[in-house]
């Protein structure tokens, strides 16, 4: 009888011991792996992001086709424009575009722009450097695409001096890096 | 009894727990091998293209035409030509461009698009896809206001091997 009663409040404890551990580890497991997982996927998403800068070509002159307002352009002997061309290699689609981080040093380390506005207006904004997709308002970068950005470059106090040379960053949102060395034409 | 089904269960919620983790992680393992195996080939692709420029001239009868001769010097075929970029550099007023591929011969572009011609008698084999060892030529049909010269071209393929060649002045007018 003894026996029978010890093995029953056995079993009870075994029981609810278990379901106490289950229900104080269990989401504690729950939410570690899913965070092990969502770890796991960024960092698989970083390793399939890839892009290239193919080109950086300043613009001095006239101003740029639209989208961009025919405002604010210093002319002949300044920069007016920068424009970008940069191909998407990776596996993965880097959206949204808006979210790049543009950064503009000059090799001497005098110039530097870091995190540059974007202009959603994809126009000329006075007083700053911006930059914007073309076409105006592109958020979904795909692979095998080509991106076309505008950055709309120094006013009036802001300068970028011929001849000079410069490195344009681009960061993705998940960390990607990509740099280009260009040269102001003389 | 009672210790043997007390041990049994904790046991189970042991390995309940394990394979939990186990799943989770080897989830994460393919994912993240499958990436690093794409990037892996992404990267082996890249290595194996390369494209000479040999020359680029203005066309002798469309003066808005730009005539660029490449070599396929690399390891690998290209035929995914509409992946490819083009872009052209201007010495003096016009804005920089980025031709778009147009398929077809030279005669069917219209304007800031570029096709490419492999010469059949030449390279037989494969006539359109640009194999290791043949030549080909990049026809790239300009829009100017006004003459200008080219001074660059920056010619990408789909893998991301980028070449950006100084031209010198190659003079170029409206058609």
């Amino acid at each position: 009888m003894d026996k029978v009663l010890v093995t029953g409040l056995l079993i009870i404890a075994a029981v609810t011991s278990v379901a106490v551990i289950i229900g104080s580890i269990g989401p504690t497991i729950g939410r570690g792996g899913q965070e092990a997982k969502e770890s796991q996927l960024a960092a698989a998403k970083k390793i399939a992001t890839s892009f290239i800068i193919i080109d950086v070509i300043p613009y001095i002159g006239g101003y740029p086709p639209p989208p961009a307002q025919a405002v604010g352009c210093r002319g002949a002997g300044h920069s007016c424009s920068i424009d970008v061309w940069m191909k998407n290699i990776g596996q993965a689609e880097i959206e949204p575009v808006s979210d790049l981080d543009i950064s503009l040093l000059s090799s001497t380390g005098e110039y530097y722009r870091d995190n540059i506005t974007r202009d959603s207006n994809c126009g000329y904004l006075v007083g700053d450097p911006t930059w914007f997709a073309l076409p105006c308002g592109k958020e979904i970068w795909l692979p095998n695409e080509t991106l076309h950005l505008r950055l709309n470059g120094p006013l009036a106090s802001d300068r970028l001096p011929l001849g000079t040379h410069y490195t344009f960053y681009v960061t993705t949102r998940n960390g990607v890096q990509e740099k280009f060395l260009f040269q102001i034409p003389e | 009894m009672g210790i043997s089904l007390a041990a049994l269960l904790v046991m189970s919620v042991f390995f309940t727990g394990v394979l939990m983790m186990y799943r989770t992680t080897l989830f994460g393992n393919v994912v993240v091998s499958n990436a690093v195996d794409a990037s892996a080939e992404q990267a082996l692709e890249k290595s194996k293209t390369y494209i000479g420029i040999d020359d680029v001239s203005a066309s002798p009868s469309d003066a808005c035409v730009i005539q660029v001769t490449v070599g396929n010097r690399g390891a690998i075929a290209i035929h995914d030509f509409n992946s490819m970029d083009v872009i052209v550099h201007y010495q003096g007023a016009t804005a920089p461009v980025r031709l778009e591929y147009m398929p077809g011969n030279q005669n069917a572009l219209t304007g800031d698009d570029w096709t490419m011609t492999i010469d059949g008698t030449k390279f037989p084999f494969e006539p359109s896809i640009f194999n290791p060892g043949e030549d080909a030529m990049i026809h790239g049909r300009l829009n100017l206001a006004s003459p200008d010269s080219v001074s660059a071209i920056a010619l990408g393929t789909a893998s991301g091997y980028v070449l950006r060649y100084s031209t010198g002045p190659v003079g170029v007018a409206p058609c």
